[in-house]
């Protein structure tokens, strides 16, 4: 909102320059600032008095004056037939311009040097008298700016109003806020009154009644009579178009400008258009329509209040006037309404119709019923003094239930403590009998009656607010809480995702932190359909793309891929810890944590060492899965094969803990590459991050190391190709018994001097007692338990040796 | 016995080798050299060291005599050649090309990065739990109740009609802000309650410079018997101090919130012109409009109604809560000149931050 501050001032004393006033608003709590002066009607032209007149030598209708402006002197040439001594003038200075566009240069007239001009009325645009001079008042302070003299400068100021201070959307309102900030009082306006202008006495011209009270507390209305709609006059203009309205006739801006300077909206109908000559204010029928102002056909319904003739709608009570009633350039006679109508009942229809209006935003926030006949007496007086016409009859006011002050019972003390103690019972009276509260002390506690325009006011922390605001909340002191104990609720499924991440970052992944809402037909590619999963959908997505909640991180981690890989990256390398969301068929959402990963480019970073770079493959991303499950202690889980649809089937598995999945890892399907639009090999993972947390082991036990020597051995075996090396693996391990530490798989081969149809597979293990050292006797005998067990399985041995390593 | 005369000749002769010993060290001009020169007076066969072996047959007051000066000798001619050592060495060193080329990059494996969104939520929780605060996360699809009613914004409220609020098909919607987790946790929980709410928010906001419809949250609650104003203020203020440094300025300036009162918005200095101490050459601070603040987070006192619908006693508890964007934080921190950065995921910005 954009108000003036010699506006506001019209209605309040203070003593703060513009910015000064903007940072009181601000903290106040209408974050405010300055945005400077209008732009001047009159530029280079000031106020000043005629020192000297003497006849030019040379012609005999000009004259020389000196003139002077505060401390400066000019010597204007002039031929006007007024000019005379000690007269107070408008001189245009050397760079003036002036309305018409004249520029005002240094010039000579007839040899005589002239520094500025005179200006008439008719040259400054304010009168149509272009023979003499314009002659300002005799109490003129000379020295000033034209603008400044006639109220024209003005110094905007941009300010915030919260929707729940709906009585500070004016100036009025703001100068109260004020006023209590200065200890001063807000001053309501003198009604302008246009000289001969008087009442006319006539019966009454029409009938005002409201059927529902409760929708329409108070209605006043007024009958002007002879007026004439035109253009408003230049001050007028300026101030509505500063608060952002466009200056549209004398009429408008003067209801305009009342809605402005008291937050009271003003609705004039053309009452010579009116059918009936009465008013009555009731709800819309069924089926009943009205063309409002807009020129739209409104359709209505009970649930909108409406301003008729006695018989037809005329306007949308405090939302927008009707066309047919609209006042044009040839009305003459108005009829003026100043309303107080239900805030709910206007909030209700403007909502119903889709339809909001400067009005209607102040009618539904709710205005102050106490205003409603001032600012009609007030508008109605500044109707008449720039569109001229007479009053005719006595201002009706329906106002059948006066409104009662709202009590509300505060405690002081609460208010202090909550405040910590700052602020006393005495200060707080006085701070809110400042803003126009009433303070009453009673048995259960202070009474404290609430002004009829502070809608925003119903238990005692708004009270509360209120006084923590005067007292200034820069004044509070900074303390530290006192500690007490507190239970804990998610610190350590926190720490644990923190412990992921830490461990990826570690294993040379960059993290990445991705968008959950994702393009359906990309989120369905990430759900089985013999699950019966579903994607969670947005009733109101903002666009197709961001319409679903990810089924699964990979979803924008591959987003992430393909961007990058467009901009030119090479390798990518990213993971998230993040959310994903399903639902199964018909059922509520569900949502979990996962730790995801994509591998995408080079096995390692580009060095001057190795000119051959060999690419990712699953092992890779495998091996971050398996480094992290080791980093976490996840300690026994299973690998089995990939049978969904998001990774290649081949070069993918799942990883398994406790008969449970954990997750996936493997190539991405070459389909859902062709849907990001990525034309390399991308590898990836993704691990339910809640049921990794179960698996992880809590807290670690630590293990003495072993104070013997360690005795090593290494096995190559040769097996069916089609048996996972795994259960390989699992063989030995049972077979090698308590002393095996180390079992590391060093060699796969195929091919030469082995059989079709079979692989070797060649371990080194390490073999080492707690409690006693090992001999070689003992070791060879476990070696060959294993060469037994082994070959029992059908599985051969090429040969076993003490280890190299 | 040996005559008496020996004295003085093998006092003069441990002299006279010191003397030799010394030329030759110093003349030495290679590494093989100088090992020669050691070996001829210092090795186990050397001339220096047979003598020291003979003073044992000495008498008594020559053996002092002499022994004295051979192994003062030995420690002279030991330094020596260390001395001469390093400056052949050195030399030689200035006078060869150097072998490797210590300028080539170094090689290793790949080193990952974190997204500063995490490190900054890490550094605010780390900041919070250090001042005994714990930490709440909840679901991201939100029930109406708890992201509208419990906070004190009924069905038609205007907070709740900006129309920024995503539906879920089926009734829910995606939480507007962490808030509803504050409700969780109270409706769980008696006081007091001393939390940090970090997570995910979604509001249906066109992206633009500072608006991304998903974006991140820090809430925090501080509910027990006497919590006032003033501990909000501490606490606020301490924390904008430490993230932001601590020759930051802070204030509060009221505001209006529906689920506090009195509510606060919190500024601090803007980070760009000093808070207009230090006047850019356009003119006007572009950070901060040259209003000299930049607005970081809104706080407020826990509004009772928010208490009864929890079922806490507002007659006996009182609360503080705020809510920060981390986006914001890190925006302002960091330098990071659009919101839109940190969910795109681009190398060249998550490597910035690593």
């Amino acid at each position: 909102m954009r108000i003036g501050y010699n506006w506001l001032r019209e209605f309040v004393e203070f003593d703060m320059t513009p910015e000064e006033l903007a940072e009181s608003f601000t903290m106040l709590g209408f974050p405010a600032s300055c945005v400077g002066p209008v732009e001047p009607e009159y530029p280079g032209v000031l106020t000043g008095v005629v020192e000297k007149v003497v006849k030019h030598p040379k012609a005999d209708k000009l004259v020389l004056c000196d003139v002077s402006s505060a401390e400066r002197r000019f010597k204007i040439v002039c031929g006007a037939p007024n000019v005379r001594d000690g007269m107070k003038v408008a001189v245009a200075t050397v760079g003036a311009v002036l309305p018409g566009g004249l520029k005002i240069k240094k010039t000579s007239i007839r040899g005589e040097p002239s520094e500025g001009m005179l200006c008439s009325g008719a040259e400054l645009g304010l009168s149509d008298d272009a023979a003499g001079i314009l002659e300002l008042p005799e109490r003129t302070v000379s020295g000033v700016t034209l603008d400044e003299h006639m109220g024209a400068a003005e110094t905007v100021l941009e300010l915030e109003v919260s929707h729940n201070r709906s009585d500070c959307l004016s100036v009025y309102g703001l100068a109260r806020e004020v006023a209590a900030l200065a200890g001063g009082t807000v001053k309501f306006p003198d009604v302008p009154t246009a000289g001969a202008n008087g009442t006319a006495q006539r019966g009454q011209d029409f009938e005002v009644d409201i059927e529902e009270a409760s929708d329409c507390p108070r209605y006043c209305g007024q009958l002007l009579r002879g007026v004439k709609v035109g253009v408003s006059p230049h001050w007028l203009r300026r101030r509505v178009e500063i608060f952002g309205f466009r200056a549209l006739n004398n009429v408008v801006d003067s209801t305009n400008y009342c809605l402005a300077c008291f937050g009271q909206p003003i609705h004039a109908f053309d009452y010579d258009r009116m059918r009936q000559k009465s008013v009555l204010v009731r709800r819309a029928r069924q089926g009943e329509s009205l063309v409002t102002l807009d020129g739209t056909e409104r359709r209505l319904n009970p649930e909108v209040l409406l301003i008729t003739d006695g018989e037809l709608p005329i306007a949308l009570a405090g939302i927008m006037g009707g066309e047919e009633t609209e006042v044009v350039e040839s009305s003459q006679n108005l009829l003026l309404e100043s309303a107080h109508f239900s805030p709910p009942v206007v909030k209700r229809g403007s909502k119903v119709l889709g339809l909001e209006s400067e009005a209607s935003l102040r009618f539904s926030r709710g205005t102050d019923p106490e205003m409603a006949g001032r600012c009609l007496e007030y508008v109605a007086g500044l109707i008449t003094s720039v569109a001229g016409g007479n009053r005719s009859g006595k201002l009706i006011d329906r106002y059948p239930e006066r409104a009662t002050a709202r009590k509300l019972v505060v405690n002081p003390r609460r208010i202090s403590v909550v405040l910590g103690g700052a602020v006393t019972d005495s200060f707080m009276q006085q701070s809110l009998a400042r803003l126009g509260f009433g303070w009453k002390t009673g048995k259960k506690g202070v009474e404290i009656s609430v002004p009829s325009f502070r809608y925003d006011m119903s238990e005692e922390v708004d009270v509360v607010e209120e006084v923590a605001r005067s007292y200034g909340y820069d004044r509070f002191e900074e303390r530290a809480a006192n500690l007490s104990w507190v239970v804990g609720a998610d610190e350590e499924q926190e720490l644990f995702l923190e412990e992921c991440r830490s461990w990826l970052v570690s294993l040379g992944l960059n993290e990445a932190v991705t968008k959950v809402l994702v393009d359906p037909g990309k989120a369905e590619q990430f759900l089985e359909p013999v699950s019966g999963e579903e994607p969670v959908r947005l009733a109101n997505p903002a666009s197709l793309a961001e319409a679903v909640l990810r089924p699964s991180a990979l979803c924008s981690l591959l987003e992430a891929v393909s961007v990058n890989l467009r901009r030119g990256a090479e390798d990518v390398r990213l993971f998230e810890v993040g959310k994903v969301f399903r639902r199964d068929s018909g059922a509520a959402a569900r949502e979990h944590y996962v730790v995801a990963g994509v591998l995408c480019g080079r096995k390692g970073p580009p060095s001057w060492r190795g000119r051959e770079l060999p690419e990712c493959d699953v092992f890779d991303t495998k091996g971050i899965v398996e480094g992290l499950l080791r980093k976490l202690k996840v300690d026994s889980h299973e690998v089995l094969c990939y049978d969904g649809r998001v990774l290649e089937r081949e070069l993918a598995g799942y990883i398994c803990y406790d008969d449970k999945r954990l997750g996936v890892f493997g190539a991405v399907s070459r389909r859902l590459l062709r849907t990001f639009e990525v034309e390399r090999d991308v590898f990836a993972f993704e691990l339910n991050a809640d049921e990794l947390r179960k698996a992880s082991c809590e807290r670690v036990r630590f293990a003495e190391p072993s104070r013997f020597p360690a005795a090593k051995r290494d096995i190559a075996v040769v097996s069916d190709a089609a048996l996972p090396q795994s259960e390989v693996a699992e063989l030995i391990r049972g077979l090698a018994g308590e002393h095996l530490q180390r079992l590391e798989l060093f060699d796969v081969y195929t091919g030469e001097a082995i059989a079709e149809g079979k692989k070797s597979l060649a371990y080194s293990l390490s073999f080492q007692s707690t409690r006693r050292t090992l001999s070689d006797t003992d070791v060879e005998r476990i070696m060959q338990r294993i060469v037994q067990g082994l070959e029992a399985r059908g599985i051969g041995v090429r040969g076993s040796s003490a280890s190299a390593n | 016995m040996r005559p008496p005369g020996d004295k003085v000749d093998t006092e003069k002769s441990v002299r006279e080798l010191r003397e030799s010993a010394a030329r030759e060290i110093e003349s030495a001009s290679t590494a093989r050299e100088l090992e020669e020169a050691r070996v001829k007076y210092l090795g186990r066969k050397g001339l220096l060291t047979s003598i020291l072996r003979g003073i044992a047959n000495l008498g008594e007051a020559e053996r002092a005599v002499v022994g004295k000066a051979a192994n003062r000798a030995k420690e002279e001619l030991t330094s020596l050649i260390a001395g001469k050592r390093e400056s052949l060495e050195q030399g030689l060193r200035d006078a060869s090309p150097r072998q490797l080329d210590v300028t080539l990059p170094g090689t290793g494996d790949w080193v990952g990065s974190r997204h500063i969104l995490s490190r900054v939520a890490r550094e605010l929780r780390e900041m919070f739990v250090a001042m005994g605060f714990s930490v709440a996360t909840g679901p991201d699809v939100e029930d109406a109740y708890h992201n509208f009613e419990a906070l004190n914004i009924p069905e038609g409220h205007p907070a709740r009609e900006q129309g920024d609020t995503f539906f879920v098909k089926g009734g829910l919607l995606l939480r507007t802000h962490t808030s509803p987790v504050q409700i969780r946790v109270m409706e769980e929980t008696p006081p007091p309650i001393r939390m940090i709410f970090p997570g995910r928010v979604y509001r249906n906001d066109a992206p633009d410079p500072t608006h991304s419809p998903e974006f991140h949250q820090l809430e925090c609650l501080y509910v027990d018997r006497g919590v006032t104003f003033q501990d909000l203020k501490g606490t606020l203020a301490h924390f904008a101090r430490r993230f932001f440094g601590s020759r930051i300025g802070v204030r509060f300036r009221p505001f209006y919130f529906p689920f506090t009162e009195p509510s606060a918005e919190v500024d601090i200095t803007c980070i760009a012109c000093s808070g207009g101490r230090e006047k850019p050459a356009s003119g006007t601070c572009r950070m901060c409009g040259g209003t000299g603040w930049l607005e970081i987070l809104g706080a407020g006192m826990v509004h009772p109604a928010v208490f009864r619908h929890v079922g806490y006693d507002p007659e006996q508890f009182t609360g503080y809560a705020f809510g920060a964007g981390i986006e914001r934080l890190a925006m302002l921190k960091y330098g990071i000149t659009d919101i839109r950065f940190f969910l795109e995921n681009d190398l060249r910005f998550l490597e910035q931050f690593a």
